[in-house]
């Protein structure tokens, strides 16, 4: 329900002419989110609300340069060793403590990949394990300070899983003490820069943990704040009772920065949207067809038409943060409605209606990118069947299959989590290639960097030959601040206030 | 008659005028004059609409709308339209007193009998204990005949009867000892066998206060029997005036004469015997009916019965009326014979056709209130062309010929069949809903109460409307009334109701011999203008007595 | 009696409802489906939830399961919270319940006394004035209201936080939000039943009695004029619960009406069932209430006489 009207009345009223100054002395952020976390612990939670709360009171054994190449670094391992494809062993930092003072042990660590916690089917965190962590088959301690980790199978992945979602490490004591998941979650205790005060329906409160291991935080309380309405989240930013908000959409930058004060921050994040093909149908099957389409979309336009073109059009399935798997000298999509006509021409279409199928609740201008789209395939003379759904269920319902819009995150900056993780196996009615298949098998198994290189580039081009789908732009999240508060987000839905302070 | 009390009036009305202010205002009363004599018992007679209750209400400054005022109202002394808004509330106070059509209504419905006394009895003693207070409200009830009036004070109007709340009413209107007292229409709410005894009331009050008295009425019995003075009006303006015997004995106006004929009685003698040797078009036989509040009133049989064994029968081309106060039972058994209601036990027949051709007879329904059983948005013509369409005729020519015969056989002018409901007078209204029920030419008519909603004149144009009907269509007609100058005018038979039992059933000539039923008996006596016409009784005799009321 | 009647009434009311909503939120498509997006969770991940979640066999089994429980006072675990479906709705009981108190009671102050003067100027000026005005506030959506007054005393004058939970401050515009929107239609219903009391012959009667009109005001048009309000007034009040979701979400307000929002979206049928169990239950107990005010008010009725 976003009021286009918001800005305009604001701009009625006039622009704030007075301000209070921050409350105190001490140094405290605002942040309004749409959504707020209802648990905190990463293993029940893995949504947007829990991405920008967690990020900050949770650490993992080793993180990632999220703002740069995407490089592994060191984080509550202080070092880590490959031992062969199956192994890691990783060496604790010391001196840690967590939120309740008590120091963090190999004990701590084994606990938080614990079969109960993670790999039990009727744990409650198994599903949000699974997602990155499946691989995973035993945690344990070889010494005091010394950790060894081993995966099922060959894994060239298992430092970056150590990174991700759901591999933060909880206070064994205080899990325990708080009787398992759901009273852990509502009193976390973990070893990141802000503990937890409070959990309410209305607002999460963080307070700077003086002890952190990184350093004591800059700020010395963190609040997020429920606002689901946009117009009003950009009216409290006006009126001072907010310093950051969340999912500003592009419509809405003027509104925003009409305020001398405020500013718009943030861009592309490390998610791709994409129009997905099922091959299931009569005409997709056609690889030319696929093509055709692929070619009849001018990427950019939709770009600047709806993003004021600030995301990307990347070249081909990957991100800059993939670090040496990143080919920066792959072309960019090409925008050829006559070849497109052609390749239709030859695949004998002769304009049988395809559907596509959009979902009315999702993230970004779902609508207006579908609506842009539809009109591009329609110049080229395709017949489109355009399906506003409601939920998943709906949207993969066979038959009646054709195209649907989706996104593929990249939550872990390797292929492996990007690529891969979308076109695997587990959708082979939709689409298959039994070379890619191969590939990507290769790229999962093998620890040998070249090898998995050069498979990568491979099925990149996989991907823009035979395509299971047309990817369109990356997604885009944009916050409105305070000119006054210091804070860099990163390409990614994480939001992260280590380094965040208040000039 | 006491000259003395000619000199003084207690009221003096001049040249009066009403209007409904606006830009174009709309004349309600026009130059309307009288006057009311110390102990006087005037009557403002009208129909409904002929700007009588506009008057009286005048008189108190109690309009519902902000009026343009022409004229003079003075009232024991007091010119009551240049009154202050202080002055006007003592003179509602201490010289005027006012009873209400509808006592039940006139009662606030939230409040006990006992509060509202007492919040009244405050006005004249201000500083007064409040058992003392109670006390005189106590007195007060005594004084109207209310008995156990310490009771009395703890319950609200609808725990009392109709009756009783009108004797609250003249309670109250008499607390002040007012010089005047104006009843509006003060028993056409009540049953029958109460209107005398609170008429009755009116009258001793009148004698032991020396009051003056200000009726408005449609009734034109109880005038006869108890005004001395009469004034008519007709459409905003006296169209008469005088005392009551040389306006009974002699109107000089053209409206009042035909008034004073329609409502006159005639003890019937009618021949109806060779009516009872027909066929018969409708039967009663031990017809049972009680209705329960819940179902556990069911199971332990605590019900209101309407019917109880209830017998009777209509024949072909009969009038017969079904009599009875409200809750006698009589509208069940109009729609037990309609078949809306059915009967725990007993058999009502409808009997076939003396040719055989129809195994059931034709029986149509006319309602107490007909503008409700129209649509109001559709003219008449059309509402009728509806009725024949859905019954299968097709040719718009019969049906128009069809409906122009029934029109004029109820009385009406072709001009109606153009006119939206809205537009037509009450009477009118009702040979409407009569017309329709005749077009499926019926056998036999059910209406219930039909005459209570328009005015003695109306009346007499649809009795004759029923003769003609019955005499030229040969239709039976079920008549259900309580009142007796209806049966007398027309009905061939007469069944009294009471409980739900038959309590007469005799033909109507028989009616009047006195050897009825104590119930009927009193029935009759009850009745307004009986006197009038029974015995050359002298209405112009100052206080007139009480007739055959009881308390 | 009539009350134990009127109590089985509304219980098997409610459970018909309950199955409703429990049959309708379960037929819409796989509730796994609506929560989970296919391309970011595994199928081994998707299965762990329908089991945990007891999405598992037909929708009569889930229907059984679910029947007992409640009997057995367990009402669910949330999806969203993984806490007891009950703890959740009532930890945002009392938010809901402050803004819709608070907002009842404006609408009260505001709407009795306005709409009186309306009635006792019927056609004038005031009346005119009021009664427009009155059309305004119930055409303009709370929604729009909400960020009016946002940027009216948030972002242009700043004596009030524009977003949030827990002091008075926080409270008023909500409540000056949906008090004043429900105020408009309350006034109007305050108007008419004003003017009709007037128009009883009862008050004529007392009038023509000589009382004050002060009096005849206070003892004769209120106590009439109560009655068809004091049916009216739950229901307005009951559609406060359904304008809070609008209100909740402009004013960040952690109410039931945004929890209805969230669960309905999530998928959260144990939230949702609890919701409207005690909605509706909410709403019955009001009734009798009502009933029960009635009877008091109004010496008429049937419950009246059962005393």
């Amino acid at each position: 329900m976003t009021l286009l009207g918001a800005g305009a009345a604001y701009g009625l009223l006039g622009a704030p002419t007075l301000c209070f100054a921050q409350a105190g002395g001490s140094r405290s952020l605002r942040v309004a989110l749409d959504e707020l976390p209802k648990q905190l612990d990463p293993l029940l939670y893995q949504t947007n609300p829990g991405y920008r709360t967690m990020l900050n009171i949770y650490d993992t054994l080793l993180t990632v340069d999220y703002a740069g190449d995407g490089a592994l670094q060191p984080a509550l391992a202080e070092s880590w060793k490959r031992i062969d494809a199956q192994t890691i062993e990783l060496t604790l930092r010391q001196g840690v403590v967590f939120h309740d003072g008590s120091p963090l042990t190999v004990d701590d660590v084994v606990f938080s990949f614990s079969n109960g916690r993670m790999f039990d089917p009727k744990s409650p965190g198994y599903g949000v394990a699974q997602q990155f962590l499946s691989t995973i088959k035993t945690v344990g301690a070889v010494d005091g300070k010394t950790i060894r980790v081993t995966s099922t199978v060959a894994d060239p992945a298992l430092e970056l899983r150590l990174t991700a979602w759901g591999s933060q490490i909880v206070s064994k004591k205080a899990f325990e003490a708080a009787g398992g998941f759901a009273g852990f979650a509502r009193k976390p205790v973990g070893t990141g820069p802000f503990s937890v005060v409070s959990l309410s329906p209305d607002a999460v409160q963080l307070k700077a943990f003086p002890e952190y291991w990184g350093g004591k935080p800059n700020i010395d309380t963190l609040t997020y704040s429920s606002s689901p309405e946009l117009s009003s989240r950009i009216a409290g930013l006006a009126s001072n009772d907010f310093d950051i908000i969340t999912d500003v959409p592009a419509d809405q930058f003027e509104a925003v920065t009409r305020d001398e004060s405020l500013e718009i921050v943030g861009g592309t994040v490390a998610s791709l949207r994409i129009v997905k093909f099922d091959t299931r149908n009569e005409v997709l099957k056609d690889v030319r067809v696929r093509q055709a389409l692929a070619l009849a979309v001018d990427r950019q336009a939709i770009v600047d038409a709806l993003w004021q073109g600030k995301v990307d059009v990347p070249h081909g399935h990957q991100l800059p943060a993939y670090g040496p798997f990143y080919d920066a000298s792959k072309p960019a999509y090409k925008y050829d409605p006559d070849q497109a006509k052609t390749l239709l021409d030859a695949a004998g279409y002769k304009g049988q209606a395809i559907p596509y199928r959009i979902r009315t609740a999702a993230y970004g201008p779902e609508l207006a990118t579908a609506q842009i789209v539809v009109s591009m395939w329609e110049q080229v003379g395709v017949k489109i069947d355009l399906q506003i759904v409601e939920n998943f269920a709906q949207m993969m319902a066979y038959p009646g299959v054709g195209m649907r819009n989706g996104v593929d995150p990249v939550l872990v900056n390797d292929p492996l989590f990007g690529l891969w993780r979308s076109y695997d196996r587990s959708q082979k009615d939709v689409w298959s290639n039994e070379e890619f298949f191969a590939l990507g098998d290769k790229l999962q198994s093998s620890v040998d960097l070249d090898e998995r290189k050069q498979a990568f580039a491979r099925m990149m081009e996989i991907f823009d030959t035979d395509p299971p789908g047309i990817i369109l732009h990356t997604m885009g999240v944009f916050y409105g601040k305070k000119k006054t508060i210091n804070w860099k987000p990163i390409p990614s839905v994480y939001m992260n206030f280590r380094e965040a302070s208040v000039a | 008659m006491n000259p003395d009390r000619f000199a003084e009036p207690v009221c003096r009305v001049e040249n009066l005028g009403i209007a409904l202010g606006g830009d174009h205002p709309i004349p309600l009363v026009e130059d309307v004059s009288f006057e009311i004599t110390r102990g006087g018992y005037f009557a403002l007679v009208g129909e409904s609409g002929s700007g009588k209750s506009i008057t009286c209400h005048s008189m108190m400054r109690l309009l519902p709308f902000k009026p343009e005022f022409r004229g003079r109202i003075v009232i024991d002394g007091q010119d009551v339209w240049s009154l202050t808004a202080r002055q006007l509330m003592q003179f509602r106070r201490k010289s005027v007193g006012m009873v209400f059509q509808d006592p039940l209504a006139a009662l606030n419905p939230v409040r006990t009998i006992g509060s509202q006394l007492l919040e009244t009895l405050r006005l004249y003693y201000p500083s007064a204990r409040h058992d003392e207070l109670r006390t005189r409200a106590i007195e007060a009830l005594k004084g109207v005949h209310i008995p156990m009036p310490e009771q009395r004070l703890e319950i609200y109007p609808h725990q009392l009867s109709g009756g009783l709340n009108q004797r609250v009413m003249i309670a109250l209107a008499m607390l002040g000892e007012p010089a005047l007292l104006i009843a509006d229409e003060p028993t056409t709410a009540l049953d029958m066998s109460v209107q005398a005894e609170v008429l009755d009331l009116i009258d001793e009050m009148r004698r032991q206060n020396n009051l003056t008295v200000l009726l408005v009425t449609h009734d034109l019995g109880i005038v006869r029997d108890r005004a001395t003075h009469i004034a008519v009006m007709h459409k905003g303006r006296l169209v008469e005036q005088g005392s009551t015997a040389a306006v009974v004995g002699a109107p000089k106006a053209d409206y009042s004469r035909e008034l004073f004929a329609a409502a006159n009685v005639e003890w019937p003698a009618r021949e109806t015997s060779a009516l009872r040797q027909k066929p018969f078009a409708l039967s009663f036989e031990n017809v049972n009916k009680t209705f329960y509040a819940s179902s556990r009133d069911r199971k332990a049989d605590i019900g209101v019965p309407a019917a109880k064994a209830m017998s009777f029968a209509v024949h072909q081309g009969e009038i017969v009326a079904l009599v009875g106060e409200s809750g006698s039972g009589k509208t069940t058994a109009a729609k037990m014979a309609m078949g809306l209601v059915t009967p725990d036990s007993g058999t009502i027949k409808l009997h076939a056709s003396a040719g055989g051709e129809k195994s059931k007879l034709n029986v149509q329904m006319v309602f107490q209130h007909p503008r409700d059983s129209l649509d109001p948005l559709m003219k008449v013509g059309d509402q009728l062309h509806e009725v024949l369409k859905v019954h299968g005729w097709r040719d718009a020519e019969a049906r128009r010929s069809h409906i122009a015969q029934i029109i004029q056989d109820v009385g009406l002018g072709a001009h109606v069949l153009e006119r939206r409901p809205t537009f037509l007078s009450g009477g009118e209204a009702q040979r409407v809903v009569i017309a329709r029920a005749l077009l499926l030419k019926p056998d036999m008519l059910i209406a219930d109460e039909p005459l209570s909603a328009v005015d003695v004149r109306i009346q007499k144009h649809i009795l004759d409307c029923f003769q003609r009907l019955r005499e030229r269509l040969g239709i039976a007609i079920l008549l259900i009334t309580h009142d007796l100058r209806v049966v007398f005018e027309i009905a061939d038979q007469v069944v009294v109701l009471r409980h739900g039992e038959v309590i007469e059933d005799v033909p109507v000539s028989l009616f009047t011999d006195g050897k009825r039923h104590e119930y009927t008996q009193m029935l009759i006596d009850a009745m307004p203008g009986k006197a009038a016409s029974e015995q050359a009784h002298d209405p112009g005799h100052e206080g007139a007595v009480a007739t055959g009321g009881r308390i | 009696m009539l009350l134990i009647s009127r109590l089985l009434r509304a219980v098997v009311s409610l459970w018909v409802i309950v199955t409703l909503v429990f049959v309708a939120l379960r037929a819409t498509g796989d509730p796994i489906l609506a929560i989970f997006n296919p391309d970011d969770t595994t199928q081994a991940a998707l299965d762990a939830y329908r089991e945990q979640w007891g999405y598992t066999g037909t929708i009569l089994q889930q229907y059984l399961t679910y029947v007992s429980n409640v009997f057995h006072g367990t009402f669910g675990i949330s999806n969203m919270s993984n806490r007891d479906a009950l703890e959740v709705v009532l930890e945002r009981l009392p938010a809901t319940l402050q803004l819709v108190g608070c907002s009842a009671l404006v609408m009260i102050l505001v709407g009795l006394p306005v709409g009186a003067f309306a009635a006792l100027d019927n056609g004038g000026r005031l009346d005119r004035t009021i009664m427009s005005l009155s059309t305004v506030g119930f055409a303009l959506p709370n929604f729009v209201l909400g960020l009016a007054l946002i940027l009216l005393l948030s972002v242009n004058l700043r004596i009030l936080p524009s977003n949030g939970y827990g002091s008075i401050q926080n409270l008023i515009m909500p409540v000056l939000t949906i008090g004043l929107a429900k105020a408009a239609i309350f006034t109007r219903f305050v108007r008419s039943a004003v003017l009709d009391a007037l128009r009883l012959t009862c008050v004529t009667s007392a009038r023509a009695r000589g009382l004050s009109e002060f009096r005849i005001f206070t003892h004769h048009v209120i106590p009439n004029a109560l009655l068809p309000l004091v049916t009216i007034t739950p229901l307005l009040v009951g559609s406060m619960i359904a304008a809070g979701s609008v209100v909740e979400s402009v004013f960040g307000w952690p109410g039931v009406g945004r929890l209805i929002v969230d669960s309905v979206a999530q998928r959260d049928l144990a939230v949702l069932q609890v919701i409207i169990m005690m909605v509706a239950f909410l709403m019955i107990a009001t009734n009798l209430i009502v009933d029960l005010a009635y009877a008091k008010l109004d010496p008429r009725t049937a419950l009246a006489h059962s005393h």
